[in-house]
């Protein structure tokens, strides 16, 4: 906020003393009067994101400050680097915090040469680190009755929070037919058959299977495979982003191989 | 390979599902132009390319993000090359008009009283509204409602009249 103030009052002076006439400098709410946007991303331990301004009405347009804040109101200040219309921040994100953040940038901007305003313009930004969990081996091949068991780490956010499981049939062939899942919000209760104690979500499988030998491969083997997948998600406010963890263990059915998957983590 | 073929489309699978069935209620960004809309959208689409072009030159995996876009919206990607193309197209006219407009702005002149400075601007609405029409016609009507809504339920954005997506 320091820099952005310092700029728009180093902006003012030039404007003073260039601009006879221009002689008073005001702030205004640039964004409730045109138009801005942000967008971010989480990759790689950064928050990556840009702060855009559509100025309808022909102004010129001067710089754009961002911020990223996280729950509790902290503020890392993102280098920015700005062109006509847009500013694309930069922020390392404190590794070891999970959680949603706010990107938040101010477009400021001079109009006539004597009036110098900004704006805020927000997007959240999901961010969860080293998110762990495993899920129990079910048999070869699931039938209706057997349990599932997933766990998943870490399950305590100050925002919502999803816990899902799901059952998914698959043929090698990319064909699914067989789809059952529950999912409730955790967040601040144990809802069952979530344990918070434990962190452990059950499952039972509640349709049979119709996938087995569904698919016919080169060598005239038949093969299917079938996996389970648990997911955690969160978000805040109900709205995006979702930071989802999945968790997948896929056995194949033909060559007996099982094996357990840990992927498919998606952050926007 | 094909264990991990299965393995990919049972991901997308298990998103697409959730982004149906699971995700909360969002709203739409409304009382937003429809060439303000589609020039944010259209600015995203690319911004994300060149994100995805400077992750890969740095040798990583730009997959995730270079289809950023496909994955949440739900396109195909014959649907994501199409709209990559036509927002490839309206960054390269964009710029051309961006830079017409520095170079006159550069002179002293301003938007409300330079006839030259409102003619690009309305250009350059022009360009956005033509693009978008490509958009359409390419997706087709159904195809066309579901992208629509897309770009409403994730663009976040403040403005006169706009009633903000998912705050």
């Amino acid at each position: 906020m320091k820099v952005r103030i310092l700029r728009a009052t180093l902006l003012a002076a030039v404007l003073v003393m260039f601009a006879p006439g221009a002689a008073h400098a005001q702030e205004s709410d640039d964004c409730e009067n045109f138009y801005c946007t942000a967008y971010a991303m989480y990759s790689s331990g950064s928050i990556t994101g840009y702060v855009q301004y559509y100025d309808d009405s022909e102004d010129w347009y001067l710089g754009v400050d961002a911020y990223v804040w996280d729950q509790l109101g902290n503020e890392t200040w993102c280098n920015s680097d700005e062109e006509y219309d847009t500013a694309t921040a930069y922020c390392s994100y404190p590794p070891g915090s999970n959680g949603v953040w706010d990107l938040v940038g101010y477009p400021w901007y001079s109009l006539e040469g004597d009036e110098v305003g900004d704006g805020a313009v927000y997007y959240d930004v999901g961010v969860m680190n080293m998110p762990s969990g495993e899920i129990s081996v079910v048999g070869p091949l699931a039938s209706v009755g057997d349990v599932f068991y997933a766990t998943l780490q870490p399950t305590s956010f100050n925002f919502d929070a999803y816990q899902a499981a799901e059952y998914i049939g698959s043929t090698t062939d990319g064909c699914y037919n067989t789809y059952h899942r529950t999912s409730q919000p955790v967040s601040g209760s144990a809802a069952p058959p979530f344990n918070l104690s434990n962190n452990q979500y059950q499952d039972t499988v509640a349709s049979p299977p119709s996938y087995v030998a569904a698919y016919e491969d080169a060598t005239n083997q038949y093969q299917s495979s079938c996996g389970w997948s648990a997911y955690q998600q969160m978000s805040y406010n109900s709205g995006p982003p979702y930071v989802s963890r999945y968790l997948t263990q896929t056995i194949s059915y033909g060559n007996q191989v099982t094996t357990c998957r840990d992927a498919c983590t998606t952050i926007y | 390979m094909r264990y991990s073929r299965s393995f990919s489309l049972a991901c997308l699978f298990c998103l697409g599902l959730r982004a149906f069935c699971q995700g909360p209620q969002v709203n739409s960004v409304t009382g937003a132009p429809n060439y303000v809309l589609y020039d944010f959208f259209f600015f995203r689409v690319m911004w994300l390319q060149d994100q995805a072009d400077k992750i890969k030159a740095q040798g990583k995996d730009d997959s995730q993000i270079r289809h950023t876009i496909q994955q949440q919206a739900g396109l195909t990607s014959q649907q994501e090359s199409t709209l990559n193309a036509i927002a490839s197209d309206w960054r390269t006219n964009n710029a051309s008009i961006l830079s017409q407009i520095q170079t006159i702005a550069a002179t002293g002149a301003r938007g409300p009283t330079s006839p030259q400075l409102q003619a690009l601007h309305s250009q350059r609405q022009q360009l956005v509204l033509d693009h978008l029409s490509q958009l359409q016609t390419a997706y087709g009507p159904g195809s066309f409602y579901m992208l629509d809504l897309f770009v409403r339920r994730t663009t976040s954005m403040s403005g006169p009249g706009v009633t903000p997506a998912g705050k």
